[in-house]
């Protein structure tokens, strides 16, 4: 596909792009971060969570224990048993959770042997209670006791103290990933804005200047066509003239001129005529271009045969045959398309007509959607090489043994692409030529 | 009345004027015709005259410097009096702008000079036969 578009809207419409992804992936990955520091967070909540409550279950543990040893109940051991278990279920937790935390680890590695302490000093007093209310009671009061328990609570709230600092910083850094984000897409939606904005000016300055380089080009074929044609008219008259007058001199003067000196005449007169020509021509091609279109839909068959008519009986075409085969209807401007058909039906008669037995066929096929017309001629043909040349004015590709002007196949050529169609040719010098057309109207 | 004017040519080019005198001598119908070369003076010949010496055909061309034929057109067809002589523009314009207005002036006939002479010869020959002998003037 050919760019026809500036390069740096191009580049801008890439860029833009090439930002949009980013920014999707760029919120997609921070979308899973912010969910990963979130699952963290959470995560650090739940260890709290149970931090606290190992909390309550130390105290409830030693509660217990003195209830026990002051009411001899063994509710109260059944209840202790149950609060212990719970406690033991609450460390594995904190154990399975921070296995991450190699600090945090060590600080329950502390907790570990702290509460096995614990656990020895508590069972010795229950054996104790067992005995006698009063050894145990002594045990109970015993600074080891107590410092066991203080060192538990100690541990206990260094650990809190821990994962409440982790806590702290992981909302931080999920803040700050949040707010990266949000700077970073402010900045690249900006810079997308930026480049649209660019490209948007870019664009209408584009347009602004194809359009009036379009109107220039109106401009200058408007101008073009009123110059071709007011040269065309004027250079009528004195045309006139010559004619005229060169035929008076024939008429009147003829018999007192030699052989030469009326061949000489002849040259002028001729030239004359063809000078006539080619300014009708000239004129033909020039009005096509000003005339407005009036399309409506013609029966070729009919057209054709009126036109082949025409040129038999004119003579021009009397030895030729005539192969038409069946031809669609066409939606175009009459006049035109007419012009269109007599120049290559006379063509196809003129080229052919030195052969043997000058044969001109003419028919439609369907391709590609479109109705496509051709004229095919057994006549001279001409160098394919030269194809370029063929539609162009004034450019002829046979000298003078075949009459014309080089403005016929030029003017054929406007109107079909004042129809939006197409024109080629296809030949082989000597074995005729192929004019093919589709209008799209 | 042997200098009665019967068709009035006006006609600023002298060679065109030429060859459409030579085209109505070969039909035998130049023998009372005038040829005005200045538009101007034309006019003036034209109002000058009485009713009994206008001419029977004005033959005008309409590309004139000074005064041009869709102007005389005018002049003749919004006098009362004059206005009943046939005029026929003979000029090399195919222009549609021109046919109309000077249609809608009330010209008789619109001939647009053909280029090849022979085809000029027998279209001037047949106009002059046309306006002189078939066609019933007005007294």
């Amino acid at each position: 596909m050919r760019l026809y578009i500036d390069r740096r809207v191009f580049f801008g419409f890439m860029t833009s792009l090439f930002i949009l992804l980013l920014l999707g992936y760029l919120s997609y990955r921070n979308n899973q971060r912010f969910v990963e520091q979130r699952h963290w967070v959470y995560h650090t909540t739940e260890v709290l969570d149970h931090i606290e409550r190992t909390n309550t279950n130390v105290v409830r543990l030693e509660e217990l224990l003195g209830m026990y040893v002051i009411s001899g109940d063994t509710s109260y051991l059944k209840l202790y048993n149950n609060e212990l278990q719970q406690g033991v279920e609450h460390y594995r937790k904190l154990f399975e959770l921070t296995a991450d935390n190699s600090r945090q680890q060590a600080i329950i590695d502390s907790i570990r042997l702290a509460g096995r302490k614990k656990l020895t000093i508590h069972r010795a007093i229950v054996n104790a209670r067992k005995q006698s209310q009063a050894t145990s009671d002594s045990l109970i009061q015993t600074a080891d006791n107590r410092r066991s328990f203080d060192r538990l609570m100690q541990l206990l709230a260094h650990l809190q103290q821990a994962e409440n600092m982790l806590l702290e910083n992981r909302l931080q850094v999920s803040e700050s990933i949040s707010r990266n984000f949000q700077i970073t897409f402010l900045i690249l939606m900006a810079t997308i804005i930026a480049l649209l904005t660019t490209v948007f000016v870019i664009i209408n300055r584009n347009f602004r200047a194809r359009m009036r380089a379009e109107a220039r080009t109106n401009q200058l074929n408007q101008e073009l066509e009123a110059f071709t044609y007011s040269v065309s008219h004027d250079l009528r008259s004195p045309l006139r003239s010559i004619r005229g007058f060169t035929e008076v001199l024939r008429d009147e003067y003829g018999n007192q001129l030699d052989d030469e000196g009326r061949r000489l005449l002849g040259i002028v007169m001729r030239n004359a005529s063809q000078m006539g020509q080619l300014i009708d021509d000239l004129l033909d091609f020039s009005r096509i271009g000003r005339k407005e279109l009036m399309p409506t839909r013609i029966n070729v068959q009919v057209l054709v045969s009126e036109i082949i008519h025409d040129v038999t009986e004119n003579g021009q075409a009397a030895r030729v045959t005539w192969d038409v085969k069946p031809l669609e209807d066409m939606h175009g401007d009459s006049n035109m398309i007419k012009q269109v058909w007599i120049n290559l039906l006379s063509n196809a008669v003129k080229y052919s007509h030195k052969a043997s037995s000058p044969r001109v066929e003419v028919g439609c096929r369907e391709e590609q959607g479109h109705v496509v017309y051709y004229v095919r001629d057994n006549g001279v043909g001409f160098d394919m090489q030269y194809q370029d040349k063929l539609f162009k004015v004034f450019q002829r590709l046979h000298g003078k043994e075949f009459e014309g002007t080089g403005v016929g196949l030029a003017l054929v050529h406007r109107i079909i692409t004042r129809h939006r169609g197409k024109i080629w040719a296809e030949s082989t010098p000597n074995e005729g030529a192929v004019f093919y057309f589709y209008t799209q109207l | 009345m042997d200098n009665q004017v019967e068709i009035l040519l006006i006609e600023d080019n002298p060679d065109d004027a030429e060859l459409t005198i030579r085209a109505l001598k070969k039909r035998n119908l130049a023998n009372r015709l005038l040829h005005i070369g200045d538009s101007e003076e034309a006019v003036n010949y034209l109002f000058e005259q009485s009713p009994a010496n206008y001419p029977k055909l004005i033959l005008l061309d309409l590309k004139m410097p000074k005064i041009d034929g869709i102007q005389i057109l005018k002049k003749l067809k919004s006098d009362p009096a004059r206005r009943i002589i046939p005029v026929v523009m003979l000029t090399s314009s195919k222009e549609e702008r021109d046919i109309v207005e000077s249609y809608n002036l009330g010209v008789n006939a619109y001939i647009v000079k053909p280029v090849q002479f022979d085809k000029f010869m027998d279209a001037v020959g047949d106009l002059g036969f046309f306006w002189l002998l078939l066609n019933q003037p007005a007294k």
